[in-house]
């Protein structure tokens, strides 16, 4: 085996520059591999993050009625003694917090001009046990005690409007009965989210002058709950917690509509499969590219070597074992461009964690796509999909060399002498 | 005593629908130590002959008795184990591995047989070589030795396992004069002192002239068969 090995090796050498061409192939698939699913699970990660933490929350109650009418977002439909459902919730296993809402659509105006907002009434303590609208405050400050008389405002709002922290500005929407109503705020804070929409119409505003401005009488149109969420934790720990939560809490609160957060990113998760087959389809291509260069650099070593082989078998070598010496230069050109393609992804992965991805480079806007999706993606070290594109390389450089592979073995012997 | 028998050796192969006698009835034995030349125009069967001699090839009809073993009949794998055991081969063209040093060249036929340690293989490679008066050169690959040496090392190659029958196709016709007999000194002094059995086929006036035994093929039949008187 190892004069078999030697020779494989030194052929290898020999023929230095095909070797290296046809192994760059499969690095280069490796690396493009790599740098794809790191990229995708970065978006990924981003996307949930964003849904758990920004867009939605684990678990979504509203009555029946607002969620037939959800888009609507109508605000007759409040859930009855909300406080003390939110004081059952927090007692339930893995539940972290509970944040009452209430979602309306209000226009904005700097007294001269006047856009259409999305408005979110919220309690300031309780909802940054959910949410993370806090964090991304990039100029002016979070609601001060209460937040009254304060709003936070989207960042590409702000400027269309030409606003500022301690800009004044007013509030109008129809409350509860239609009527129109309006009330004067303070910008306290400007909103840099990564998801788009945030940015573009997001309006926050306090419990307190939510009730002013909307006469809710004390009702909300939507509870959130979060759950504990290991940070790199898959999501589908997530969904399957919620998704148990939903199903214990539905049979307390049998007149609420449970909306779990597999149901939130629904949409999410079937485009989420659709790229995953793109990167098979991605990894199928450019793999068998690198195999067909593979069978045509072992079958071009056969054909120069059929004298070679013809000794090696007049010498006494069984055709099993000229099988395994071209066997043996496919799988190391295999090995070889798949760890040159492990380093060279290693490298990509590492740009891409460290650096991120500005999608908004590409020359598209990300805030068009409508997901949640931040504009610059960072992609995730996944050690497993190393080891998998490792081995897939390997194992189909070896099925790509059995083919010529055979074919030398099965050389007559005497018309291989003669092979000029 | 007879090494090897042949009888009645037919060999016909067919090209496109053409029914081509390579071998017809080629009958005549083979002793212990000679030194054999087998001669002929182009297409008179010489390599076809030595082919079956070599085991690379299987007769259509007659049949090949080895050291008193009957060989017709015996599957492609047997043959290749018979070959690897008993014959050693050497080609006009050297037929060096290129990517192997000298020393592994040599060494690759006792390296098939697994039956010697690696030190063991390494001190007959390094014995034979000094045989053939290239054990300073055992760690040049072919490219870096000359023609004659490639041979050398090529007889080396088939010498090492110590066969009985070493088969030579036209051994010299790719090298000049001098070094041609050169060549052919070394393969009767192997000849003399190992009584190693020596068949080639050859066109060289001078190879003929220092067999000791010369068959003539001509159409695929023996036309002449003359042993030289030793000489005194």
């Amino acid at each position: 085996m190892s004069t078999l090995l030697t020779i494989a090796v030194r052929n290898l050498v020999r023929h230095r520059l095909r070797t290296i061409i046809t192994a760059l192939t499969i690095c280069v698939g490796v690396a493009s591999f790599l740098a794809i699913d790191s990229i995708m699970d970065g978006s990924n990660k981003d996307a949930f993050d964003n849904i758990v933490y920004l867009t939605g929350s684990a678990l979504k109650i509203h009555t029946a009625e607002y969620l037939a009418e959800k888009n609507s977002l109508p605000l007759k439909y409040g859930i009855q003694d909300a406080e003390s459902m939110m004081d059952s919730i927090r007692e339930k296993p893995g539940v972290v917090g509970t944040a009452p809402r209430v979602r309306f659509l209000g226009q904005l105006s700097n007294y001269k001009d006047m856009l259409p907002v999305s408005a979110v009434v919220i309690d300031p303590r309780r909802d940054a046990e959910v949410f993370r609208i806090s964090e991304y405050v990039e100029s002016g400050h979070y609601f001060s005690d209460g937040g009254s008389g304060e709003i936070l405002i989207g960042k590409d709002l702000a400027e269309d409007l030409g606003l500022a922290p301690g800009s004044s500005v007013v509030l109008s929407a129809n409350d509860v009965n239609e009527v129109m109503n309006a009330l004067d705020f303070t910008v306290a804070g400007v909103i840099n989210a990564p998801v788009s929409g945030l940015n573009t119409n997001g309006v926050f505003l306090s419990r307190q002058d939510g009730e002013g401005l909307l006469g809710l009488n004390g009702l909300v149109t939507e509870i959130d709950v979060q759950m504990e969420w290991r940070p790199g934790a898959p999501f589908e720990e997530l969904a399957k917690t919620s998704g148990a939560l939903a199903a214990d809490l539905s049979k307390s609160y049998p007149s609420l509509a449970f909306d779990p957060i597999a149901e939130q990113a629904k949409s999410f998760l079937a485009l989420i499969a659709s790229k995953s087959k793109f990167t098979s389809i991605i990894i199928v291509i450019v793999l068998a590219i690198a195999l067909v260069g593979i069978v045509n650099t072992v079958l071009m070593s056969v054909y120069e070597r059929i004298r070679e082989v013809g000794v090696m078998r007049a010498m006494g070598f069984q055709g099993g074992e000229v099988r395994r010496m071209f066997f043996l230069e496919g799988t190391l050109i295999g090995l070889l461009g798949s760890v040159a393609g492990m380093l060279l992804g290693g490298a990509l992965v590492w740009l891409l964690v460290v650096r991120g991805m500005d999608m908004n480079s590409f020359g598209f806007d990300i805030s068009s796509f409508n997901m949640p999706i931040s504009p610059v993606i960072h992609g995730v070290w996944k050690p497993q999909s190393f080891i998998q594109i490792l081995i897939i390389g390997t194992v189909s450089a070896m099925i790509a060399a059995l083919l010529p592979a055979r074919k030398a073995a099965k050389f007559v012997v005497t018309r291989a002498l003669r092979f000029e | 005593m007879s090494l090897l028998e042949l009888k009645g050796i037919e060999k016909t192969y067919q090209k496109d629908r053409l029914e081509v006698k390579a071998l017809r009835g080629v009958s005549f034995s083979i002793d212990k130590g000679e030194f054999l030349s087998v001669v002929g125009p182009s297409g008179s069967g010489k390599t076809t002959l030595l082919n079956i001699i070599g085991c690379l090839d299987t007769a259509t009809g007659g049949s090949v008795l080895y050291d008193g073993r009957e060989l017709s009949g015996m599957d492609e794998k047997a043959l290749s184990r018979y070959r690897k055991e008993n014959i050693g081969f050497i080609f006009q063209s050297y037929n060096l591995i290129p990517v192997l040093t000298v020393r592994e060249n040599v060494e690759l036929p006792l390296v098939i047989e697994r039956r010697y340690s690696t030190a063991q293989i390494r001190q007959k490679a390094m014995e034979t070589l000094g045989l053939v008066g290239l054990a300073e050169m055992a760690d040049r690959f072919p490219r870096e030795i000359s023609g004659g040496q490639e041979q050398r090392v090529a007889i080396a190659r088939a010498l090492i396992k110590g066969p009985l029958l070493i088969l030579a196709d036209e051994p010299t016709a790719n090298l000049d004069s001098d070094t041609a007999r050169e060549i052919m000194d070394l393969m009767e002094r192997v000849n003399r002192a190992r009584q190693a059995t020596f068949v080639f086929s050859t066109h060289d006036p001078m190879v003929v002239a220092r067999a000791k035994r010369t068959v003539t093929l001509h159409d695929g039949a023996i036309a002449k068969d003359e042993k030289k008187e030793a000489r005194a």
